[in-house]
């Protein structure tokens, strides 16, 4: 081998050793602990109080006598300095980046989310698609203390029940980490967070026994929506309001109607599609919402005859009127209530009518509170299952 | 690579990056262009699949791109001479070291043009995925626009950790550039001092590898001396005014003996 | 050899045949007591006359029926005529069909013997006569063991040089293949015989497979793993740069590519010269299917090569490192599995692939009546037992099994055995640095292999350079088309 292989041989061997002194970054799993789910609330002196909801994995898997999660408190000012020391109680090292869901506390909310926030979307452990939940009317640790009969961590039922909500009622805005930082990014719209809150007796909710009967003595239950300015929450809409605003953010994967005045009379509707408008039209501000959705008939009383096209139009016009009425009825709550563009009106005429956005766009809140907005909706239904018209109307049979 | 990995020691990881690198560069041009096939295959292939998981998981908006052009073109122009037109566009100055091996000169045009276009396309897609999958203000918000994007990757809660892919794309590219400057730079070093350019190759790299340590101490450092003070006083004085004067020497020279031999 | 050409004074010896008795001496030196040279005394018309071969290389009763049998029925034209003119005149009456060939020199005649011809010597003769009576005991030709496959032919080579060359041209028959012999080894003289087409093939290329086994100063050729050795790449390699097969067809395909075929006396396995690493992924059966079959077949192949390589340092990596980069469902179940493993991921890992490297050494080496008993021992002890202790957990005997397995589905078994050892490679860096130890090496493997090459062509085509047109054999593998005209007339048949 001539010199300048041996040189070369050299480097690369000289190289080597470095490898071997040690592997620095390297945690064995089974020394650590995953936290799936925080809660945030105000804690004594001003301070911020984190409770984590920690795995335990064989648990988990094996034997399902004892608790899937143990929940631990400390306090502090941020997220980075109270994560440090919960191995002041804790006998692992806690692994962050598998956390599911973070709920905060309303009474938080309303001071301001910003300082809770930046920490997390900083760090590369915790991911933009976790859940971030506002706690309605209980302090936000006790949701993670409640138990589910299916043995789950409370963490992964609530994530599921979100998902599961959406596809059957319609559900409440998507609430994750990318949601607030888009949200909070973008002119013309404010942030709308997903509440969840508490049903039954919290007192036994935590152990094992409250789950062991056919009726749990409590359970989460998603409460509606918070609206918020800026970082700061305002208020609350209801569940009914939620699904419009989800809705007008196309967020909707499946939901039923049920029309009133017609007893019984429900549209299952499959792929719903809103178009938002907002534009100058000789000085003055002009908004408009367009709903467009298909779906089948979920059941019709005697009055409405589906073996005609007839019905079938009369149906999809009910449809279509209880729509254009509830979300009117939501936009206006809206404007009166909280008086904030929570609905992205403003983010679309900033999209396509740019300059008209930039000269208004200082006190855009105000201006979105005072214009009505029209909203025109239409219905396509397809088909009517399995069944034509009413069992109890004349005409079926020989 | 201190985002992946914090308490190694940052030595450590460029230690090793810089012998890797050099060995591709001791290999000659012909490793390079085969390495740079090699590589833009694997790139193309990862920026198509981050393409299509974000589209699979319902991430990509093209309504994010609006407003286009809201300020007018100027703002375009005025930053396209002032910093995209050296880095990287410029920096392919670094191919006339390579020139004598690259074939004749309408080849080399054609391939030159078409590598280019195709560079261009390429940085226009991976800009576009990342204002469709989160909007301009974010991707300034940043620091990595495109690890941002792929994190948003998510089909039925399975496929959702992709950041290695990123991480796969950004390490590969810096690696095969650091090649080819090495490469460069050991090449015109031999014209200078007369040995073959193998036996700069690994003592460039050592020197580079430690002086990378030295010269910025923090991202903010790097990215101001990388995107102003290098373009302000390294790129423009050997991108455009070296080079242009050489050539216009070069050309007189040819000229004169041209009217001397008639 | 080299003994006794030092014992004997030089030049002054002379070394041509003198007389009977000389020859007696001169065979007594070189072959000493061996116990299997028959040096017989016959009668030559009047002559006296010797017969000289070795037991264990001819065929004694043909010799006896056709060499002297019709040495009693001689009767000689010329009695008064020389010795020589007897040799010959005996040789062209009886002798016709045994190519004899007239030897002066009194070391190629030993060379001759010791190759397995009968020499025949008279008193006076300037010359002997050696008749080709060669016959050796070959292994038939059956299945090869290394290279299955379902549909295709079964036939495979042996250790017979000459066998293998009938194999090749039986199947390529082309007047202009030819064979080229060399004879390397000091020692053990083996025959090694290049096959070619001419014509269509790369001077350069014979060239130096030429200059290399002409200067090659081994002792021993036993087998075509020594020649291989000859014919490697200067630079460093950790992947093999020549192709073997105990399958005709594999070879012959190769000759028909232009490349050339290495054969060597003894050993099953002929070399192919020059091979990429796309080669080490093909096998003959994925033409003989329809031919999207061949492409996932190979596609799979390179899959079964990228998890052999890749998987236990993967697992090292994101067990140890990077955590976060596992979907949580398959995080809490690999947690859950790891809850009071003694051993960290990597020892773990390392303890299972060596167990597995030992099984299946054993596996090879061992007498085939005790083989039932591995299996057993085998799967309890990597298996059961060892989850069972708290040992090791289940996925990380999963993740052993998946490799080892992959580490076989490479048609060439040479190519698995660098694979493994690049393997631990991997681990050891994915230990200390995680994922980017991984990138690291992956960026290294992949400049290793672009600058490596066998006997100038690229050891990564026909991927890199890429050309559309070399792709039909690559990993995809296109239809091959056919021809315009179907003969007219055949449809209508109506």
């Amino acid at each position: 081998m001539n010199k300048r292989n041996k040189l070369f041989l050299g480097i690369w061997i000289a190289a080597l050793p470095f490898l071997l002194s040690g592997c620095w970054d390297n945690v064995e799993l089974n020394k650590t602990s995953l936290i799936t789910g925080a809660a945030f609330e105000p804690g004594s002196n001003g301070k911020i109080r984190l409770t984590i909801e920690t795995m335990i994995a064989d648990q988990l898997e094996g034997n399902k006598d004892t608790v899937p999660s143990v929940l631990q408190s400390a306090e502090g000012n941020t997220l980075s300095e109270i994560l440090i020391r919960f191995n002041e109680s804790m006998d692992r090292t806690l692994l962050i980046s598998h956390v599911g869901v973070i709920i905060i506390d309303e009474r938080l909310a309303k001071q301001g989310l910003l300082h809770l926030l930046d920490p997390m979307q900083r760090t590369r452990f915790i991911r933009e698609d976790i859940l971030i939940l506002i706690s309605k009317d209980v302090p936000a640790s006790h949701l993670l203390k409640v138990l589910y009969p299916r043995g789950t961590l409370t963490s992964s039922k609530i994530t599921s029940q979100v998902k599961s909500y959406r596809i059957s009622y319609g559900g409440i805005p998507e609430s994750r980490l990318f949601d607030i930082s888009e949200a909070l990014l973008s002119e013309g719209r404010e942030l709308a967070l997903g509440a969840i809150s508490l049903k039954g007796s919290f007192k036994d909710a935590n152990t094992l026994q409250s789950i062991k009967s056919v009726t749990p003595k409590a359970s989460i239950v998603i409460a509606g929506t918070g609206v918020f300015s800026e970082d700061r929450l305002l208020g609350f809409l209801s569940l009914e309001d939620s699904r419009m605003l989800s809705l007008a953010r196309n967020q909707v994967k499946g939901t039923t109607i049920s029309i009133p005045n017609h007893d019984n009379t429900a549209i299952r509707l499959y792929h719903l599609h809103a178009s938002l408008h907002a534009e100058m039209e000789k000085g003055e501000l002009v908004m408009r919402m367009n709903l467009e959705g298909d779906g089948t008939v979920g059941s019709v009383d005697e009055s409405i005859r589906l073996t005609s096209i007839g019905g079938y139009e009369q149906l999809e016009r009910l449809g279509a009127e209880y729509l254009e009425k509830q979300m009117s009825a939501t936009i206006k709550g809206v404007q009166r209530r909280f008086g904030v563009d929570i609905f992205g009106f403003g983010e679309q005429m900033y999209r396509k009518q740019n300059a008209q956005f930039m000269s208004i766009s200082g006190n855009w809140n105000e201006r979105f509170a005072r214009t009505p907005v029209k909203v025109k909706a239409k219905i396509k239904l397809y088909r009517s299952e399995l069944k034509t018209n009413h069992i109890r109307n004349e005409g079926i049979g020989p | 690579m201190t985002t992946l990995l914090r308490i190694t020691p940052i030595e450590i990881v460029v230690v090793l990056f810089v012998l890797v690198v050099a060995y591709a560069a001791h290999g000659g041009a012909r490793t390079l262009g085969k390495l740079s096939e090699a590589i833009i295959g694997l790139v193309v292939l990862f920026f198509i699949c981050i393409a299509f998981l974000l589209l699979l998981s319902g991430s990509l908006e093209p309504q994010r791109m609006l407003p286009f052009l809201s300020k007018g073109i100027m703002p375009l122009i005025k930053t396209s001479f002032s910093s995209s037109l050296w880095v990287p566009y410029g920096e392919l100055i670094v191919f006339l070291v390579m020139f004598p091996q690259m074939g004749k000169k309408a080849a080399f045009r054609k391939a030159g043009m078409a590598a280019i276009l195709s560079a261009g396309v390429i940085l226009a897609f991976s800009d576009l995925l990342q204002i469709w999958s989160m909007g301009m203000e974010y991707e300034k918000y940043s620091t990595f626009p495109l690890l941002d994007a792929a994190r948003l990757i998510n089909i039925s809660d399975f496929i959702n950790r992709m950041d290695a892919l990123v991480a796969l794309i950004i390490i590969f590219g810096v690696f095969l550039k650091c090649a080819i400057f090495l490469y460069a730079g050991a090449k015109g070093i031999s014209v200078i001092f007369g040995k073959p350019s193998k036996t700069y190759i690994y003592p460039f790299a050592l020197m580079i590898g430690a002086l990378s340590l030295l010269v910025s101490h923090n991202f903010a450092e790097h990215t101001e001396e990388g995107l102003h003070l290098v373009i302000q006083y390294l790129h423009i004085p050997f991108q455009l005014v070296i080079p242009l004067l050489t050539a216009i020497w070069i050309w007189i020279l040819s000229k004169r003996r041209r009217g001397s031999s008639e | 050899m080299n003994e006794i050409d030092h014992a004997l004074p030089n030049d002054s010896y002379s070394s041509t045949i003198q007389s009977l008795g000389h020859l007696r001496a001169h065979l007594k030196l070189v072959f000493g007591n061996t116990d299997d040279l028959a040096v017989t005394a016959v009668r030559v018309g009047e002559q006296k006359g010797l017969l000289c071969y070795l037991e264990t290389m001819t065929n004694v009763p043909f010799m006896m029926d056709n060499i002297v049998k019709p040495l009693s029925h001689f009767s000689v034209n010329d009695p008064n005529g020389s010795a020589d003119a007897l040799l010959e005149e005996m040789n062209e009456k009886y002798y016709g069909g045994l190519s004899g060939t007239y030897i002066r020199d009194l070391k190629e005649f030993t060379q001759k013997l010791a190759v397995g011809q009968a020499g025949l010597a008279v008193e006076g003769a300037s010359f002997t006569l050696m008749l080709d009576v060669k016959q050796l005991d070959v292994r038939s030709v059956a299945e090869p063991t290394t290279q299955t496959v379902v549909r295709g032919p079964k036939d495979g080579f042996t250790e017979s040089a000459d066998t293998n060359m009938s194999l090749i041209r039986r199947r390529l028959v082309n007047e202009k293949l030819r064979f080229e012999k060399y004879t390397v080894g000091n020692q053990s003289q083996t025959s090694v015989y290049l096959a070619y087409i001419d014509g269509a093939l790369d001077v350069e290329l014979l060239r130096r497979i030429r200059a290399r086994l002409q200067t090659s100063l081994t002792s021993s050729v036993l087998d075509s793993g020594n020649i291989e050795e000859l014919l490697r790449p200067r630079e460093l390699s950790l992947f093999p740069t020549v192709y073997n097969s105990e399958r005709p067809d594999a070879v012959c395909a190769a000759i028909m590519e232009a490349k050339v075929a290495i054969i060597v006396n003894g050993s099953p396995f002929v070399l192919v010269v020059p091979a990429v690493m796309n080669d080490f992924f093909k096998s003959p059966e994925d033409h003989y299917q329809w031919f999207a079959f061949g492409t996932l077949t190979r596609v799979l192949r390179y899959l079964a090569f990228f998890f052999s390589l890749f998987v236990p340092s993967l697992y090292v990596a994101v067990t140890t490192f990077h955590a976060e980069l596992v979907p949580t469902v398959l995080l809490i179940s690999i947690l859950a599995q790891r809850e009071g493993i003694p051993f960290p991921a990597v020892i773990e890992i390392l303890l299972m692939e060596i167990t597995f490297e030992i099984l299946r050494e054993a596996g090879t080496r061992m007498p085939r009546v005790v083989g039932p008993a591995i299996s057993i021992v085998g799967a309890l002890v990597l298996g059961e037992a060892a989850v069972q202790a708290g040992i090791v957990s289940n996925i990380n005997v999963i993740v052993v099994a998946l490799t080892a397995i992959s580490g076989f589905v490479a048609p060439i078994f040479t190519f698995g055995a660098n694979v493994r050892l690049l393997r631990f490679g991997f681990i050891f860096l994915a230990a200390v640095l995680g994922f980017y130890g991984i990138i690291l090496g992956s960026a290294f493997l992949l400049i290793h292999l672009v600058r490596l090459h066998s006997y100038g062509v690229s050891y990564l085509s026909p991927f890199i350079p890429f050309r559309i047109r070399a792709q039909k054999d690559g990993i995809l593998i296109f239809q091959t088309p056919l021809p315009n005209d179907e003969g007219g007339g055949n449809g209508s048949h109506e």
